[in-house]
């Protein structure tokens, strides 16, 4: 009998919409009570299926929607309170130091602050990456092919760390039954789980604290060699497009050859100066971006699993889709809107990483 | 009537919510579904827990120490689904026996002071027993 409610559509419909909304809920929170939440959700909406019908479900939802929000903020405040009590006097100390800071010594010293951090990235970040990309242009003389090549070269650097990703993932994976051993022998004492976690963790030379992501990584890189390329960019449009090559040169080391004449940056159907007229490129990315999330061990692994083994697979579902659509949608929206060059470097990122990943994950013949 | 001891009274008073929780679960192990519905009977319907309260509340008594789990089976009236069940731990049922004190106290002052006279005959009989 019961079955047959469950497929019923007002039914089934309430059900998922409801797993949806546990989103709201904070993640740990959501981990430990979000089956179990679903569950008395769908026995409620069987049992006012069963004596009410259609109209019973629709006279369900505003209850459960107050319930969802209420209870999602109150416990949201509730972590922060609990967040605060640990990193307030250390927040708040800071904040009173930098308000006195400010009130003594601003508006220029901030001013000075800004141009110095805008000096510290132009030394930093942007000049060897900027030169890194016209020596590789000095040797290929296509300019959209140093692109893809100083791409390349960061992500070769990024090798190890996937490495390290999907070596945890797999550590994590075999320990996973001593894990739930471990939360059934401390299920009354936190604590003590969380130092026998540690230990293991330790013993399997898992370091605590997240690594940087291979994701995360990728938005600073792409910042600087957008960056390197909007000059170029520039300087080929200035003085009403016919170009200034000085703009260029002026950032070139001065061990380094000056070029004579403005990179051509034209690319089959495309320049890489524009917006792709076809979008081509940004679609691609899309597409890719969307593969790359879709290889499980590419996106952060956290350190310290869920608490219970059932509703994890219920939160990394709902997680992942939506991480997916977004990351798809912003690729679209930021390949549509900004040169093509954006969209080709992010697609060769992805290339590399999911390259890498089915290299690393042992199906490959360096494994 | 005994004064409630520090460890008790640090809990009170117990919000309504928390205070139904521990009173269905005082009959015997529940889980989530079988604790809203025996709220929301005992109540007569007044009282319905939505899940999202239910298991805030169910952290918090979990936290406390005031419940705890029992293991996870099937309901043969529901369906053939593993849940949760949740007990009263020694301290929730002093907790909830302090509440039920501190509440019929303030019950007998309103009766000290006529604030239940005059009611209708049906409503009496479930205050007597206070």
């Amino acid at each position: 009998m019961q079955p047959n409610v469950d497929r019923q559509w007002p039914v089934a419909l309430s059900n998922a919409l409801y797993r949806c909304l546990l989103v709201l809920y904070p993640s740990a929170f959501r981990s430990i009570y979000g089956a179990e939440m679903a569950q008395v959700f769908r026995d409620r909406a069987r049992d006012v299926y069963r004596t009410h019908g259609t109209v019973g479900i629709l006279t369900l939802w505003p209850a459960a929607l107050h319930d969802v929000i209420r209870a999602a903020v109150g416990e949201h405040l509730e972590q922060e309170r609990q967040m605060s009590r640990k990193t307030l006097p250390f927040v708040g100390g800071l904040v009173v130091l930098l308000g006195v800071f400010l009130a003594v010594a601003a508006p220029q010293a901030l001013y000075r602050v800004i141009s110095a951090i805008g000096v510290v990235f132009h030394i930093v970040a942007y000049q060897p990456v900027f030169n890194l990309l016209l020596v590789a242009y000095g040797f290929v003389h296509s300019f959209p092919l140093a692109l893809v090549l100083v791409t390349l070269l960061f992500q070769m650097c990024l090798l190890p760390l996937l490495r390290e990703q999907l070596r945890r993932a797999r550590v994590l994976q075999m320990l996973q039954p001593h894990l739930l051993r471990l939360r059934e022998q401390y299920h009354d004492q936190p604590q003590a789980l969380r130092a026998a976690q540690r230990e293991l963790y330790r013993q399997h030379g898992i370091t605590p604290g997240a690594l940087p992501t291979w994701l995360l990584l990728q938005l600073p890189f792409l910042y600087v060699l957008y960056y390197s390329f909007y000059t170029v960019i520039l300087a080929s449009i200035a003085n009403h497009g016919a170009g200034d090559l000085s703009l260029i040169n002026k950032d070139i080391y001065p061990f380094l050859p000056k070029l004579d004449q403005l990179p051509d940056l034209s690319f089959f159907w495309t320049n890489l100066g524009h917006p792709d007229p076809l979008h081509i490129l940004p679609i691609l990315a899309a597409v890719l971006t969307v593969l790359a999330i879709l290889l499980p061990r590419l996106t952060p692994l956290r350190y310290s699993l869920p608490h219970r083994a059932t509703p994890r697979k219920l939160r990394s579902t709902l997680a992942s889709g939506l991480i997916q659509v977004l990351a798809a949608v912003l690729t679209l929206f930021f390949g549509w809107a900004f040169p093509a060059g954006l969209a080709l470097s992010w697609g060769v990122s992805l290339l590399c990483a999911i390259a890498g990943h089915v290299v690393l994950s042992g199906r490959g013949p360096w494994s | 009537m005994a004064e409630a001891s520090e460890d008790v009274r640090r809990f009170l008073p117990l919000t309504p919510a928390t205070f139904h929780i521990l009173l269905a679960l005082a009959a015997g192990e529940r889980h989530g579904y079988g604790i809203m519905q025996e709220v929301a009977s005992t109540t007569e319907g007044q009282m319905r827990l939505g899940p999202g309260t239910l298991y805030r509340s169910i952290k918090q008594l979990l936290e406390g120490g005031l419940i705890a789990e029992a293991g996870e089976r099937t309901d043969p009236s529901l369906s053939d689904e593993r849940r949760r069940y949740y007990q009263l731990t020694d301290l929730g049922r002093r907790v909830a026996q302090a509440e039920a004190i501190r509440l019929s106290r303030l019950v007998a002052q309103a009766r000290e002071r006529k604030l239940l006279e005059g009611l209708g005959s049906e409503t009496r009989p479930g205050w007597e027993g206070l």
